[in-house]
């Protein structure tokens, strides 16, 4: 490790299994070994079990939009482990606050995010691949800072103002 | 200004992010929306009213969201809300006698395109749908005769509606060619982000 504090790790999400965060907590029950924390915001959901990670683990349940933000410009790692995800606007966020993230390789995640370039990939429900994707990544943490500065610098082509003219331009089409 | 009529069934764009049935497509409808009334648009977001929740709420000048009441006062689950689609349909087209009609329809989500395939025919108004997700994705998850359904009503709306926006190419592609849409009615907007809101600390 590069870096003098634990990898603060974070994962958005509903809890609906599908958001994959059994499998985000059975990858970390593979790097104990390896120092990092993690934060988890939105509803606890009631299947999973992490009794045997809560010390490393800061359930947050539900905040605001801004205390999002905030809590991601804080953090360094965002991982987004959904088995599928038609656009995944949470991995934008990550992008936009120049966190690393690593997303499972499905639907709008896997054009959001290059692999390697913006973030990193691994495949959707694969635990071990996960489990490697992210060791490798909190241990490299420090030398990483090219893929955020990338990450920050894809994001800036989603900004509300251009989405919003085209939204309305086709919806006046429409109307 | 004109007047947009947004169907949300499955999602309020007031809800608590973060809880089961608040996520992306929730900020998508409270930004777009907040912004598209900055353009001259009127805003009215009908969505299925969960407990606690009033039934008619101001968002913004110009933006309101209006909620639905389910039978018994059940809160939104997908099978629950497809089973009273007549009745949310005759409750929105109620409210709409009292407000001025809109000029175009969005519909997110397959439940609440199904509403508005119904609402613009009886209006003679254009259907705009952006799915959010799509059950062909979700169905990696596992199939079931609910599922099958939602597939079923997919390709429907897919047929039927006037325009279908794609959140990204992934997702274009899989509508070109799981669900055989017209190439003509499909574009692709991406979800936004608040730039200077979501940013690296300084």
């Amino acid at each position: 490790m590069s870096s003098v504090r634990p990898a603060e790790l974070l994962f958005v999400g509903r809890p609906v299994p599908e958001k994959g965060l059994a499998d985000l907590l059975a990858a970390l029950s593979q790097l104990r070994h390896l120092d990092w924390h993690l934060t988890v915001i939105g509803e606890s959901p009631p299947d999973i079990d992490i009794m045997m990670l809560e010390t490393a683990v800061t359930w947050l349940g539900c905040v605001t939009n801004r205390e999002v933000a905030r809590i991601m410009s804080e953090q360094d790692v965002l991982i987004v482990p959904s088995h599928y995800e038609t656009f995944g606007v949470v991995a934008l966020e990550g992008l936009a606050s120049a966190m690393l993230v690593i997303v499972s390789r499905t639907g709008g995640l896997k054009t959001l995010v290059q692999d390697r370039e913006t973030g990193f990939h691994f495949r959707p429900g694969d635990v071990a691949d996960l489990t490697r994707t992210l060791g490798y990544v909190i241990e490299n943490i420090g030398e990483l800072t090219t893929i955020r500065f990338n990450a920050r610098a894809a994001a800036l082509r989603y900004g509300w103002d251009e989405i919003v003219r085209q939204t309305a331009a086709l919806l006046a089409r429409n109307a | 200004m004109r007047r947009l009529l947004i169907l949300s069934l499955n999602g309020d764009p007031l809800g608590d992010l973060g809880t089961e049935h608040a996520g992306g497509q929730c900020r998508y409808i409270l930004e777009v929306g907040k912004r598209l009334v900055l353009h001259d648009w009127a805003i009215k977001v009908f969505t299925v009213q969960n407990p606690g929740r009033a039934t008619r709420q101001e968002i913004t000048l110009d933006f309101d969201v209006l909620r639905v009441p389910l039978q018994n006062g059940a809160p939104y689950d997908p099978e629950t809300t497809y089973a009273q689609l007549d009745d949310v349909d005759q409750h929105i087209m109620d409210a709409l006698v009292r407000e001025p009609a809109p000029d175009v329809i969005l519909g997110c989500y397959w439940l609440s395109a199904l509403v508005g395939l119904r609402i613009a025919a009886r209006l003679q108004r254009r259907l705009v749908v952006s799915f959010t997700s799509l059950g062909a994705y979700k169905r990696v998850t596992g199939m079931s005769p609910f599922m099958d359904l939602r597939l079923e009503s997919e390709r429907r709306i897919v047929r039927e509606a006037d325009h279908v926006i794609a959140t990204n190419h992934d997702e274009a592609a899989l509508l070109l060619s799981f669900y055989g849409i017209e190439e003509r009615k499909l574009s692709i907007i991406p979800r936004g982000i608040d730039l200077d809101v979501f940013r690296p600390a300084r």
